[in-house]
């Protein structure tokens, strides 16, 4: 069932540190998705995105996801996704959050803003859906995440 | 189950309600209209007819070149896989040909409008905007411009279409004449220069962002079994960016030669023996380095494996530790190992005593033993296996012991003298 008012926290020094990716790894990402002018995103915004994406998910699923730092797999976490394909990355629990980013879409849209799919109409976000359980399949066949459980809006496999 | 057949049987279950989505949406005239897709994505969901038609072409293609592979991967039958999905294959392949086709003004403008969707309006990116390398975005544009490609190739239903084996489902005529043929031949050609920028952006990489890309394609390959030997000329895209990026050295390890050469002491031995144990280890060679161990041993081992000429043994004439493979005695015996544990069914020393049970019941008969393992322990060969093994070497048996290494792709002979 989804959280209607999710009580997950962030470690502070997490937070800041996700936070500075957003802006300077996906500097402009966020900004376009929520409308911040002028950039950059603040870390309350962040935060507050975060819990959003959580109570406002399509998607939900859990996965050892491939550390793209440490080049190996973390432990299971819970992952949840909105309508804008931002997902938010809690520990299995539920108590805390990892990280939040854009999950990109395809083409490198994601490292320009201006190619964001922001269609905002049903069947834009319907698209979107679909577009997503491709790309979800795909990470899955990769192993870019493994022990996938789905709990909410996408198929186990 | 084996992983690749129990991710058939999840996608059938998708395309399946998938399928029933594109019906329904029949009835629409434009691709732009916006259509139900409560079977695929549930209630109050709405998509647009050309997204819902783009993912099931997607879908179907990719799942159906997958089952294909997967009937002579494990040496299975078409009815045994499952005779369910004989009647899914044949009611998307009408729907696939039908939308496909041309037949209507609309699907006409098909090739056009996803032609929109997948050429991309930038170059493929490999770094966030710090320059660290983004293998993941990369990833995901090289196997969605591998499956566009062969969507568009399938979608011609022209000589070399990824689709060939279903034309008896939808036409009398060997290559059906479509109308819009030369409008997917011509998507088709266009993805083909995309796939060779990606292929350029690779190179670009840092040696480990190159090494992670490979892991997570290789994977790719092992789900959707694109495995050299099964891939055909032309059909599957003889240029394949999947097997451009992907293979390295070639299969061969020089101590298979060796082992050819002089431990099987080729004149001694019938031109037939010697042949299997070629094409065996040629084939195991390829198999790990394309795969990795894990998933060969997963995939030999599996409930559903039966062996066979274009499965990762590469022969049906051949006997397999574990598993099914010829109940009858075998000049060529396959023995699989994983870990050195006493209390796993794929540790190292109880593949062995399997080994020895059977060359004590196919004595005479039984003349290659293969071993496989990813451990070595000489002390604990010397103690537990040497003596009788050497008794057999005695009568003519002649063994190899292959030993994974690291990473796990990695092949080599380990020196036993009896």
């Amino acid at each position: 069932m989804k959280p209607t008012a999710p009580y997950i926290r962030w470690n502070q020094a997490n937070l800041e540190r996700h936070h500075r990716k957003r802006v300077e790894k996906d500097a402009g990402c966020f900004e376009e998705l929520m409308g911040i002018n002028p950039p950059p995103m603040s870390v309350e915004q962040y935060r507050q995105r975060s819990l959003d994406t959580v109570a406002g998910s399509w998607a939900e699923y859990e996965a050892e996801g491939w550390d793209v730092e440490k080049r190996k797999y973390s432990e299971a976490r819970a992952y949840y996704v909105d309508n804008d394909l931002v997902c938010s990355i809690t520990d299995v629990p539920r108590s805390e959050f990892v990280t939040c980013f854009h999950a990109a879409h395809d083409e490198g849209k994601h490292f320009h803003p201006k190619f964001h799919d922001a269609d905002k109409t049903a069947e834009g976000i319907g698209n979107r859906r679909l577009r997503f359980m491709q790309k979800l399949q795909h990470q899955i066949q990769g192993k870019l995440i493994r022990q996938f459980k789905a709990k909410r809006g996408v198929p186990n496999v | 189950m084996s992983d690749a057949l129990r991710g058939l049987r999840n996608q059938a279950r998708d395309l399946e309600k998938l399928l029933k989505d594109v019906k329904q949406s029949e009835r629409q005239t434009s691709l732009d209209s916006t259509v139900d897709a409560r079977n695929s994505l549930g209630d109050e969901v709405v998509v647009s007819r050309w997204a819902l038609l783009e993912h099931f072409l997607v879908t179907f293609v990719e799942w159906n070149q997958i089952h294909e592979r997967y009937v002579r991967y494990f040496g299975q039958t078409e009815h045994t896989a499952s005779p369910r999905w004989h009647h899914l294959r044949h009611e998307c392949a009408q729907t696939c040909y039908n939308i496909s086709a041309g037949a209507n003004q609309a699907y006409q403008e098909l090739p056009s409008r996803f032609a929109q969707q997948w050429l991309p309006q930038a170059p493929g990116h490999i770094r966030h905007s710090d320059g660290s390398p983004d293998v993941e975005a990369l990833y995901h544009e090289i196997v969605q411009a591998d499956l566009q490609w062969r969507t568009a190739m399938a979608c011609r239903w022209q000589p070399e279409s990824p689709l060939e084996d279903l034309w008896q489902f939808v036409s009398e005529a060997r290559y059906p004449q479509t109308p819009a043929a030369s409008a997917w031949q011509n998507l088709a050609n266009d993805l083909r220069g995309t796939q060779q920028r990606l292929l350029a952006r690779f190179s670009e990489l840092e040696p480990a962002a190159q090494s992670d890309l490979r892991y997570f394609l290789r994977n790719y390959r092992h789900a959707t079994l694109r495995v050299s030997w099964l891939e055909q000329q032309g059909r599957d895209n003889d240029n394949s960016l999947l097997f451009a990026i992907n293979n390295g050295e070639s299969g061969r390890v020089s101590v298979l030669r060796d082992f050819l050469e002089i431990e099987l002491m080729r004149d001694d031995r019938p031109d037939k023996e010697y042949r299997i144990v070629d094409r065996v280890l040629g084939r195991i060679a390829d198999a790990i380095r394309e795969i990795g161990y894990e998933s060969f041993v997963d995939d030999v081992t599996s409930e559903d494996f039966l062996g066979g000429e274009d499965s990762p043994l590469g022969s049906a004439e051949i006997n397999i530790i574990p598993g099914k493979g010829h109940t009858a005695c075998c000049p060529v015996l396959v023995a699989v190992s994983r870990g050195a544990s006493r209390r796993s069914k794929l540790g190292f020393g109880k593949i062995m005593q399997e080994v020895k049970v059977h060359l004590t019941s196919c004595a005479g008969v039984t003349k290659a033993v293969i071993v496989l393992c990813d451990t070595w322990d000489s002390r604990s060969f010397i103690d537990e296996h040497y003596v009788e093994l050497q008794a057999h070497h005695r009568k003519g048996v002649r063994f190899l012991f292959l030993m994974i290494g690291a990473p796990n792709t990695a092949v080599s002979g380990v020196r036993v003298r009896f």
